[in-house]
């Protein structure tokens, strides 16, 4: 005995996930929430494809404990999913769904949901719903440390799933319907230690605060999604929250900078590259909470770094990734009233009697927006870029009562007639010229926050709005798969490798479920076994 | 046996059912503590109390005899201080009303708690940078458990132990660690079909697949099917000899130190 616990205390590190693995992601890891840095949603994994996506079955199913309404995305390292709920993270064997280790979270005073989680050398890490980055031993689930970096106390609270580059662990803020100051903020990857932090809404008296009146102390710029990240400029590309008050704009006339927007960040410094707003002085509550996908494209006739939006006020973007300029934008959804287009710098154009007003007033794309904070997939061999579109006009109510921050306030509401529900469809869009190749219409209540994952062989997986994961052929659209998870889907599929075998995960509102081509099963021996 | 003792042997023996259904009861633990809770002189006064009746049941230490343990599961322990007095005072179930005075009826109830509260939240004697010094020195505890990110992972992590455990479990797991294995540290020796050998921590197990985290901490996930013989140990890979090895002193400082873990 004395012999195996000193072969046991010799234990020693095992091999650790770089951030250059993480470049390399995904491959038969998934490392980010996105899969990779550049918020593309494609996977290099070949095995599924579309001439097979038939045979697929499922292989497994975690009920995550207490859970309701799971947001997150898996991330999967060596063969271990990472799944994050409210104030916990669990490691399963992403082969078998076994759990391996959990950790909860007893100290968190708030419950919101939880977005995932991040990894990066022996770590994984995610956020608590109270603003506590939480480092643990990828292979423990031991705490390291437990970092505050937001206080519950000013209006905001975390949800979203943290992002890793090089030694650093970037985190953002929520809350940006009740009135708080949105940041983005980085911490030292070893010891918590906050590095920066850059506000999204200016101070009074910084440049951009001459674009607000009263309450930017509260202006809102939540940034709960995760960013993407370019290692080779050290740029990280972030979207930001609605300003606040959401319905009512009256005591806060101008564009609200930085509200609704792009931000291109120094990694190292947190210092603004560049700034890109999609929907200035906003009153509807459509944040800019979707994917920035970078790409290598050419267009009109030239290599250029591009960035591909589709945004909640239902355009669909195309700006240049090094210095953010406006290059084109085409409508992603048919019931789009509010503007009649974007004028050549990137501005809407105001369609007048388009907000929201004491009685109601019909507008679309409803509050949920066009799309959301669903993941997109971009396949380069392909030219297509997918997105989950929703197509819902709402009632918008606005309320000009003085607002108070931490007070439920949000300057009024939006919600769909019950014969006018809205209706999910995936849409395939070439995004240098804006036309739409094919769509997948969907039927259900219009409830869900699913989002896609494509594979280099052409399939597209993707939550529906009945609690399907389904596949798709993502050059056509062709329906060529389904099973029914048994619950509405909020969060996005991921696709990865274990000895040899391609699965495909996904978490519906309790569980995580996940699939590979159908084998039949061999009967399993029972070894041999001693007790001493 | 006098009347009182008999009653707080009943109290204590059916306050444990009550726990088990406030399990879920979470915000009780957000209710103001009694001042007598953290008063080391009062919690004393308690265990003495305790010894003389509640003991005959539930052990010295509160681990069990002919009544139920009631030092498991401090983690999420949900009674409040009020319901854990009540409790004492009224009975439930075959344990009898205590009817103690008020202050005894707190004396005891602070005692209680201090068994099945998390130890973090619990006075206790020793000194704690004593016990920080023995737990780092070498060959100590960190060669096997890890706090902060360091340590070994031979044994659980014992960054948040303090959160996650009472005092009476901690000491035990010191003077008498082959109590219990922790769920996931049981080791196991394992050979597979292709002949290779294995030897690590099992941190899940079925029929079909086993999780087996290797001594570099390296994580497998093994298909049963693959195993040709599977040995599992049935004693724990912690000493036991540190009863004797170490001084009742040292144990007191070692649990002092262990306590505090998960304090921000």
């Amino acid at each position: 005995m004395i012999k195996l616990l000193i072969a046991l205390a010799a234990a020693s590190l095992s091999a650790q996930v770089t951030f250059e693995d993480i470049t390399k992601s995904p491959n038969q890891n998934w490392l980010t929430y996105a899969g990779d840095y550049k918020g593309r949603g494609l996977s290099p994994l070949t095995q599924i494809t579309p001439e097979n996506a038939q045979n697929m079955a499922p292989k497994w199913t975690y009920n995550v404990p207490k859970a309701k309404g799971l947001r997150a995305r898996p991330i999967v390292a060596d063969g271990v999913m990472y799944y994050t709920n409210t104030n916990s993270i669990y490691a399963l064997d992403a082969r078998s769904g076994r759990l391996i280790w959990q950790y909860v979270d007893t100290q968190a005073k708030k419950e919101s949901v939880n977005r995932g989680a991040a990894i990066l050398g022996n770590q994984v890490y995610f956020v608590t719903s109270d603003c506590y980055l939480l480092s643990l031993d990828r292979r423990t689930g031991g705490v390291a440390w437990r970092k505050q970096y937001g206080n519950i106390k000013d209006g905001v609270f975390c949800s979203s799933a943290p992002l890793a580059i090089d030694g650093k662990i970037i985190v953002g803020t929520a809350g940006g319907d009740e009135g708080m100051r949105g940041y983005l903020a980085a911490l030292d990857a070893n010891t918590g230690q906050e590095l920066w932090r850059t506000y999204t809404i200016p101070s009074r008296g910084e440049p951009g605060s001459e674009t607000w009146g009263n309450f930017i102390e509260y202006g809102g710029g939540a940034t709960w999604l995760s960013g993407t990240y370019e290692a080779e400029t050290n740029t990280l590309y972030w979207t930001t929250g609605n300003p606040w008050p959401d319905f009512y704009g009256g005591d806060r006339k101008g564009d609200n900078l930085y509200s609704c927007s792009l931000l291109a960040l120094d990694a190292t410094t947190g210092k603004m590259k560049w700034y890109f707003q999609f929907t200035p002085g906003d009153w509807h509550d459509w944040d800019a909470q979707s994917w920035p996908v970078l790409a290598d494209v050419t267009y009109e006739g030239k290599p250029r770094k591009v960035i591909f939006h589709a945004n909640r006020n239902g355009f669909l973007y195309l700006l240049d990734r090094v210095t953010g300029k406006y290059l084109r934008s085409s409508k992603l959804i048919e019931n789009l009233d509010w503007s009649s287009g974007i004028d050549p710098q990137g501005r809407p154009i105001i369609v007048p009697g388009k907000d929201p007003t004491p009685e109601g007033n019909r507008i679309c794309p409803g509050v949920r927006g066009a799309t959301n904070w669903m993941s997109q997939s971009w396949n380069p061999a392909t030219g297509l870029l997918s997105v989950v579109v929703l197509e819902q006009c709402d009632i918008f109510t606005s309320s000009s009562k003085t607002p108070e921050p931490g007070k439920n306030f949000a300057g009024g509401g939006a919600g769909p007639r019950p014969k006018d529900a809205g209706q999910f469809f995936v849409r395939a869009f070439n995004p240098l010229t804006g036309e739409r190749k094919w769509q997948y219409p969907m039927t259900g209540k219009a409830e869900m926050w699913a989002g896609l994952t494509g594979t280099v062989t052409g399939v597209l997986f993707a939550g529906d709005d009945d609690g399907h994961l389904i596949a798709l052929d993502g050059r056509t659209g062709k329906h060529l798969w389904h099973y029914q998870t048994g619950d509405n889907i909020y969060a996005s599929p991921i696709t990865y490798m274990v000895d040899g075998k391609q699965y495909v995960a996904i978490a519906n509102a309790t569980s995580i479920v996940a699939f590979g081509l159908f084998e039949p099963v061999k009967s399993v021996p029972v070894p041999p076994m001693t007790i001493r | 046996m006098p009347d009182t003792v008999r009653s707080l042997q009943r109290i204590l023996l059916t306050g444990l059912a009550a726990a088990t259904l406030l399990a879920q009861h979470e915000k009780e633990n957000e209710k103001a503590k009694h001042p007598f809770m953290t008063d080391a002189a009062r919690i004393e006064a308690g265990r003495k109390a305790y010894l003389g009746g509640c003991a005959g049941c539930h052990g010295p230490e509160g681990g069990g005899g002919r009544g139920p343990s009631i030092i498991e599961r401090a983690s999420w322990h949900p009674m409040t201080d009020d319901n854990l007095y009540a409790t004492i005072q009224k009975g439930v179930g075959i344990m009898p009303a205590a009817n103690l005075p008020e202050d005894r009826g707190w004396e005891l109830a602070a005692f209680v708690r201090s068994l099945t509260a998390p130890a973090i939240e619990v006075q206790a004697p020793g000194d704690p940078a004593a016990g920080e010094k023995l737990f780092w020195s070498t060959p100590g505890c960190s060669n096997c458990h890890r706090i902060g990110g360091k340590g070994g992972f031979a044994g659980p992590d014992l960054t948040r132990i303090g959160r996650t455990s009472t005092l009476p479990k901690l000491r035990r797991s010191i003077v008498d660690s082959d109590f219990e294995i922790t769920p996931g540290y049981q080791a196991a020796s394992l050979t597979l079909r292709d002949g290779e050998k294995l030897t690590g921590l099992v941190k899940d197990r079925t029929n079909y697949v086993l999780q087996l985290q290797l001594n570099n901490g390296t994580l497998r996930s093994l298909e049963v099917g693959k195993i040709e013989s599977l040995e599992l140990h049935k004693t724990t890979t912690m000493p036991t000899s540190y009863k004797t090895k170490l001084t009742p002193v040292d144990i007191t400082n070692l649990v002092s130190f262990l306590r505090q873990q998960g304090a921000e």
